[in-house]
């Protein structure tokens, strides 16, 4: 075996630990391309759906519920809240064409906010988890328990509604919505319905990130708008249509956070990450890895 | 089995259908036909809900489904096989397939053995599909995914079908399958209604006809008194 | 029915003279209104005013979903901060906020040009956020969290008091306010709306884009730095926290709320956003605000229940947002800890109930009350000239092909216009003719071949250099300015002349009585007219119609028949893509028929009619007759 210099190693630590949280990103920007795929409609408000997901679990938790009840609980509040804000932010301004469901989305967020600070408090608080506290030894790289939770988690959900929209008709039905919505009603699909279900899988996705990355970091009101911010960077960088390059924008955004703050001091951690997402949509508007799109008349 | 009053209907601006009333009796094939920009399409679509009709009613099977979202008409048993034939792309063609049987298919339990026998129907009527069953459906050739696109319909067990321009941009010989594929489901027993450009085929096909100027009927009739008629020619070239 | 009061008044005028009463007003307040509280929201409010109505210039004008003024705001704010304690004197301090503003936010303008609504969004909420950590991070000059003091400096020799300083800022307000009426009442200003409703028109018609997004955005970051600049000054303490999301969130509910594209409106939105948070530590006097919106909003509710509807959405969900609102300023404990929460259902019921804002639905009544003398139009002149005569001619296609994924839309096709004629092209759905207007024009760059317009060769797949060329086109689904009225429309349009040429313009369309009618309001046969017209103020040498009579009635395409054989006359060529066979025999010189991408024919009405490869190109071939396709060359008759 290698023994690397100390520094290196504490750079690989970083990276990996970076790495493994922004598996968390690409899992909530994964929400963000089931809901822009279902409708070309993202929430601007996620970071809150995440944070909400976070103290439902926090709540159920303290209700003495096993851990995995209340991630449960946690998720069927997400899908019913991200339902919610398709129905009253998304659909109507939608239909009139017009971008005012950028604007409405922030605000429900933005209520969503204030609910948490005055139903739980402005304080950050940790989230109980049944990991074991000691951490795992990688060539001495060391992975926590609740750093490998996220990774397992994120890739868990991710591939099981891959799946679902690959063998089951809901799931296909959605794809089919996304790809001409009008041949899916002729097929006696009700589109209304599978955006719906499109944005209640988004949100449950939201809530059980914040289920994970609870554990890891604290939770607080404060999560939720740098949260949105890194995920929609994850997901537009990725391409917002296309389901490929997620994970792997998500880990380095992560890696590179996590480097930054660790050679240029902690304030500057997100600071690199928006400058490559400005780059990147200066230099490739539809996404690293996403298609180019035609101008229609 | 379907009957048209005086519908209107349009996008913006004047109404692109104005006032036309048809029937079409079950078993029968009844063809649309006129030139491009005459409305045949915008009839197609406000008679299967994809457009809201400004005024007449539409009765299938003696109930009104004048205005009824486009996935309750297909449910009842009309289906429109549309224009561009519009193939779900990025999914492949048994996906398709599914899709058109999705009413009666179970949302999230497994749902492949309640359609195997109309899928392998359909693959014995366009055996293509079957060869190219796991492709996607952006990749097959326009006159596959027209044959795909019929399938699709197939799939729902349709009691009446409205086929809208099925020879868009097809190459004649393509064209000439095609609507071998038409002429047998019509045998079989199929009412169809075909919303065709090309005259002498679909009046060749059909068993009477509407001829389509401007949004209006100008003349209707037997299909093989209507090929004789030099009015039909005008319709198309003035 | 009561029509309004005529004031024998014009708008303008009386807009002017209550905008007047309204700063002499605000001038007079500290008389009566003592102490320092009370001058220090209405300080407040007028720094709001300056960055409110910037704001609106890319939120409200250009229709951008703009999340980086508050940043903006708080560079301009640092900026003057630091020229301050580098010793600048006052006017320099201004200037340094102004321009620290200005450069990054009309560098913003770029993304803008190329991303869609959330991207753009997104790229300007990553601009703030950058903005906020480098302001936060760069402590030995900003001193980060810990805050920023300074000591304002004296105006020239006068050492300015807290009322001094806020007749200073009325001033500015005033300048802001005047200057960007005057900008965007201008050609400027109407560019930019017209940009907001369809770029794509806009750039065929040769008004740029690249410049118009850029200076609207300048502006409107210009007056961000000079309101945080004005910020600074009045505070003399700032903390990068101060310009993060939140009160971006305020800016938006500001901007929306007072109403998008209404300097007014901005004012409004500004005076909310100042009083707001203020208004919420008085609790019986917020209840009363809040349950007079709840009872606003009811109204229409009850205006559907009257009339036997089921209330719709956008009825419904205000007065639901409302009603929660009033719920929190009745029941919790502590209203204040609710300021967000309040502040997002007030937004929801604003941008879902009042599209318009305040200052939208206070015109609109206001209009119902009086009846403003409208203002003159000037007689109609002019007339259509072409561009002049040229030895080359208007349009030579050689060899274009296009294709879209394995489609050749356009394959291989050679055409030419002569001068003074009208060339018909035709086909059936799907035959390319679009695409082949599209790679002409300029929206699409072609795979292989040239095109040549007035003999010059315009980059392939750019509209302004086509157009530039001298090729104007209309679009077979329209691409109208909805925002502005037909006459505006073409002013935007016209390279040289004034009202009464554009007059003249609709004069010809038979539109000069709709002159003041916005393009919203116009019939779809209206709006087909106003293309053409728009077209034809760009004095084209060459003018391309896609199915100008689609959709139109019989009168209206009698009518249309006319005016295109008036333009032919004039001597300005005409392609013609159109469905309705009667007018291109009527109007065509020569017609080309197209088929799968190819040319099949080429030649005058009658023979391209007799030709059997275009009647089976429409009629389908018979059963018995095999394929005759596969010739590239078209059959000229």
């Amino acid at each position: 075996m290698i023994i690397l210099d100390a520094k290196y190693i504490a750079l690989a630590q970083m990276a990996v630990g970076g790495g493994l949280m922004g598996m968390a990103y690409a899992l909530v920007a994964y929400g963000f391309q089931l809901t822009y795929a279902a409708g070309k409609a993202v929430n601007f408000g996620q970071g809150e759906l995440v944070m909400l997901g976070a103290f439902a679990g926090i709540s159920l938790a303290g209700t003495g519920l096993p851990y995995w009840v209340s991630v449960l609980g946690a998720m069927v509040a997400g899908a019913v809240l991200g339902w919610f804000v398709e129905r009253v932010a998304v659909r109507l301004a939608l239909k009139q064409h017009n971008e005012g469901w950028i604007l409405l989305t922030i605000i429900v967020g933005l209520f969503a906010l204030s609910s948490v600070e005055n139903i739980w408090g402005r304080d950050d608080r940790p989230f109980p988890a049944p990991w074991p506290a000691g951490a795992l030894d990688f060539f001495g790289i060391s992975v926590t328990w609740p750093e490998l939770a996220i990774a397992m988690g994120a890739m868990g959900i991710m591939t099981l509604v891959e799946l679902a929209k690959r063998y089951t008709m809901a799931g296909i039905a959605v794809q089919a919505v996304s790809a001409d919505p009008e041949a899916a009603e002729l097929c006696g699909v009700r589109s209304r319905s599978a955006i719906s279900l499109s944005w209640a899988v988004s949100g449950a996705a939201a809530a059980f990130a914040g289920t994970v990355i609870g554990p890891v970091t604290t939770v607080g009101p404060t999560m939720a708008a740098a949260l949105t911010l890194k995920a929609f960077s994850v997901a537009v960088v990725a391409g917002l249509d296309s389901g490929f390059g997620l994970v792997i924008a998500g880990i380095a955004l992560g890696a590179v956070e996590n480097l930054s703050g660790y050679v240029l001091g902690s304030g500057w951690r997100e600071a690199p990450g928006l400058i490559l997402l400005i780059l990147a949509l200066a230099l490739r508007p539809q996404g690293v890895f996403g298609k180019k799109i035609i101008r229609k008349v | 089995m379907l009957n048209v009053e005086n519908l209107r209907a349009g996008y913006s601006g004047d109404d692109a259908v104005r006032g036309i009333s048809l029937e079409v009796a079950e078993g029968s094939c009844v063809a649309l036909v006129g030139a491009n920009g005459a409305g045949k399409s915008t009839l197609a679509k406000a008679l299967c809900g994809l457009l809201i009709p400004r005024g007449g009613r539409v009765f299938f099977d003696g109930k009104e489904i004048t205005g009824l979202p486009a996935s309750e008409v297909a449910r009842r048993g009309l289906c429109l096989c549309p224009e561009g034939r519009r193939v779900f792309g990025p999914l492949t063609v048994e996906e398709n397939l599914f899709l058109g049987a999705y009413p009666r298919l179970p949302s999230f339990g497994p749902f492949r053995r309640a359609a195997s026998g109309d899928l392998k129907r359909i693959y014995r009527m366009f055996p293509r599909l079957g060869e190219r069953r796991l492709q996607q459906a952006g990749s097959l050739s326009g006159g596959e995914q027209q044959m795909l696109a019929i399938g699709r319909v197939l799939m729902a067990r349709p009691r009446f079908m409205v086929l809208d321009e099925p020879s868009m941009g097809l190459a004649p010989v393509v064209v000439k399958e095609v609507f071998e594929a038409i002429r047998s489901l019509h045998a079989s027993g199929m009412t169809i209604l075909l919303s065709e450009q090309f005259a002498k085929i679909a009046l060749a096909l059909s068993d009477r006809a509407y001829i389509i100027e401007r949004g209006s009927v100008v003349l209707e009739g037997a299909s093989k008194g209507l090929a004789k008629n030099p009015a039909v020619m005008a319709a198309y070239l003035g | 029915m009561f029509t309004g009061v005529d004031l024998g008044l014009r708008e303008n005028t009386a807009e002017r003279i209550v905008r007047i009463v309204l700063f002499i007003a605000l001038g007079a307040l500290p008389a009566f209104w003592h102490g320092q509280y009370a001058l220090g929201l209405l300080t407040l409010m007028a720094v709001y005013g300056v960055l409110l109505i910037g704001l609106d210039a890319t939120v409200g004008y250009l229709g951008q979903v703009n999340l980086a003024q508050a940043a903006l705001f708080g560079l301009g704010a640092y900026a003057s901060a630091l020229a301050v304690q580098a010793g600048a004197y006052f006017p320099l301090a201004l200037l340094a906020g102004i321009i620290a503003a200005l450069l990054p936010g009309a560098a913003l303008a770029l993304p803008a040009l190329r991303l869609e609504g959330p991207q753009f969004a997104l790229s300007t909420l990553s601009f703030a956020t950058l903005s906020v950590i480098v302001l936060n991070e760069s402590e030995t000059i900003t001193h980060g969290a810990l805050g920023l003091s300074i000591v304002r400096p004296s105006l020239f020799t006068v050492a300015l008091d807290a009322r001094g300083f806020y007749w200073l800022c009325l001033v500015l307000l005033f300048m802001s306010w005047w200057v960007s009426q005057i900008l965007l009442k201008s050609r400027f200003g109407l560019s930019i709306e017209a940009l907001r409703d369809s770029p794509t028109a806009t750039d065929a018609l040769g008004i740029g884009t690249l410049r118009h997004k850029v200076l609207a955005f300048a502006w409107g970051s210009a007056l961000a730095g000079l309101a945080g600049a004005l910020h600074a000054l009045n505070f003399g303490y700032l903390q990068p926290a101060a310009f993060g999301y939140d009160l971006m969130v305020m800016l938006l509910l500001g901007v929306v709320f007072g109403g998008r594209r209404s300097q007014w409106g901005a004012f409004a939105g500004a005076a909310v956003v100042a009083m707001l948070p203020n208004l919420l530590s008085n609790r019986t006097l917020f209840s009363g605000l809040v349950s007079s919106g709840c009872v606003l909003t009811l109204v229409p509710i009850l205006r559907s229940l009257i009339s036997r509807r089921v209330p719709a959405f956008k009825e419904a969900a205000p007065a639901v947002a409302m009603a929660v609102a009033l719920a929190l300023s009745l029941f919790a404990s502590n209203v204040e800890e609710w300021r967000k929460g309040i502040f997002a259902l007030f937004l929801f019921a604003a941008v879902v109930g009042l599209p318009d804002g305040l200052a939208g639905a206070f015109a609109s009544a206001l209009h119902r009350l009086i009846r403003f003398t409208p203002d003159p139009l000037p007689p109609a002149t002019g007339g259509i000239r072409s561009a002049g005569i040229s030895v080359s001619k208007p349009l030579q296609v050689f060899k274009l092909s296009k294709s879209f994924g394995g489609v050749r839309a356009v394959d291989n096709v050679s055409l030419d216009i002569g001068q003074n004629e009208i060339l018909g092209l035709i086909g059936p759905n799907g035959s390319g003719k679009t695409t082949f207007i599209n790679v002409v024009s300029g929206l699409y760059a072609p795979d292989s071949g040239s095109v040549e317009i007035a003999g010059t060769r315009p980059l392939p797949g750019s509209l302004m250099s086509a157009f530039s060329a001298g090729a104007a086109r209309t679009f077979q689904n329209l691409q109208p300015f909805s925002g502005l009225t037909a006459l505006e429309s073409i002013l935007v349009c016209q390279h040289d002349g004034g009202k009464s040429e554009a007059m003249g313009w609709l004069r010809m369309v038979a539109l000069e009585e709709k002159a003041r009618q916005r393009c919203s309001e116009l019939s779809y046969g209206d709006l087909r007219f106003l293309e053409i017209a728009r077209a034809l103020a760009t004095r084209p040498r060459l003018l391309m119609l896609d199915e100008p009579a689609a959709g139109m009635s019989k009168p209206d395409i009698a009518r249309l028949v006319d005016l295109i054989a008036s333009i032919k006359c004039a001597g300005v060529p005409i392609l013609l893509i159109e469905h309705h066979q009667d007018v291109v025999a009527e109007l065509c010189d020569r017609v080309a028929v197209m088929d799968g991408g190819r040319l099949i024919a080429l030649g005058t009405s009658a023979q391209v009619r007799r030709n059997p490869k275009v009647i089976e190109a429409y009629l389908g071939a018979d059963e018995e007759q095999t394929s005759v396709q596969g010739t590239s060359e078209p059959q000229l008759c």
